[in-house]
């Protein structure tokens, strides 16, 4: 754009070189065109890519804490990475209206994929499992790391309200029972 | 009791109360439904009782408190009672507040806590407090 606007310069210098106050006002009422073209274009371009960068990061915040159905009245949440507050919070709210749109009854929340949360998070994280309770729907916590479990101790969590099982696996055979669901496998299905 | 129309309707179904509140209540009001509710329950000899919350979108301390209450007087009259439809936002600033239902069981809509209800009045002797100790979940699904 500005080798554009320079090349044009160069031609309009050649072309009235003669003149040279000509040459005057044809550059007084070129430059603050050029540079208003300039300005437009450069300002559109990071307009454009902020807009790109904005619903990446939408993208990647519903991505981040997905609610699955996995049976009837059964959600599923893996969370993968980091948990900060603003996460917990969307989480909470996916969780709360994923209960009300899948009339959810039981809930795995597996935090195997999470490493560690600070004590206002593990809080957060408590604070949902007695809502989605509020709402009809009980909780089971998979994959605690030593570390939250520490966390969770450490802030004096009511653990007897904490449904709590080691992995995803033991969480879903665990809701699972709660809802009534039996799991066959079947004759003559060759166990890889 | 102050007069005025009722912001609560309460229906018999059987051997349940349903009691529908249809918008948030102040505090004369919440003591005119406990009134009436724990009135009700004695009238028709009720066995259960289900409030239904859905169309409140607060539920501050004292409604809270007084649903608490009109459960443990249902208790003494020999009912139980399920509160449903709590909605996400107001569950959530519930237990951020502090206070949640108790022991009182809650369900998601109207349908699961009839549900809740007939599950549990099958055996009305243990049913107490064996659901309660169960959570909400245990003992009423099968």
């Amino acid at each position: 754009m500005l080798l554009l606007r320079d090349v044009l310069a160069r031609s309009l210098f050649e072309k009235y070189q003669r003149d040279f106050s000509l040459l005057n006002e044809v550059l007084d009422a070129y430059e603050p065109a050029a540079n208003r073209i300039a300005n437009t274009v450069a300002v559109s371009f990071v307009d454009e890519r902020e807009r790109v960068i904005r619903q990446q990061q939408d993208a990647i915040r519903e991505l981040s804490t997905p609610v699955l159905p996995v049976r009837e009245r059964l959600l599923i949440l893996p969370i993968i990475g980091v948990l900060d507050s603003e996460r917990a919070r969307q989480l909470t709210e996916q969780l709360l209206t994923g209960i009300r749109t899948h009339r959810a009854k039981v809930v795995v929340i597996d935090i195997t994929g999470s490493p560690d949360v600070d004590e206002a998070v593990a809080n957060h994280l408590v604070q949902t499992v007695d809502a989605s309770r509020l709402m009809g729907a009980s909780v089971i916590i998979t994959g605690l790391s030593p570390k939250i479990a520490q966390t969770l101790v450490t802030i004096g969590v009511d653990l007897s309200k904490m449904n709590t099982i080691g992995d995803l696996q033991g969480g879903l055979e665990e809701a699972e029972r709660l809802l009534g669901f039996t799991v066959t496998r079947k004759e003559g299905v060759p166990s890889s | 009791m102050n007069g005025g129309p009722a912001l609560v309707s309460i229906m018999r179904q059987g051997q349940t109360l349903i009691a529908s509140v249809h918008a948030a209540l102040d505090d004369s009001q919440l003591a005119r439904f406990e009134h009436d509710l724990i009135e009700q329950i004695g009238r028709h000899r009720s066995r259960g009782v289900v409030i239904d919350v859905a169309a409140l979108d607060v539920i501050d301390s004292f409604a809270a408190h007084t649903l608490r209450r009109v459960a443990d007087m249902a208790r003494l009259h020999g009912a139980r009672t399920v509160i449903v439809g709590i909605q996400p936002e107001v569950a959530f600033t519930m237990v951020r507040l502090g206070m949640g239902t108790g022991d009182v069981p809650t369900a998601l809509d109207l349908e699961e806590g009839l549900a809740m209800l007939t599950g549990g009045l099958s055996g009305v002797t243990g049913g107490l407090t064996g659901g309660q100790a169960s959570g909400p979940a245990g003992g009423k699904l099968t």
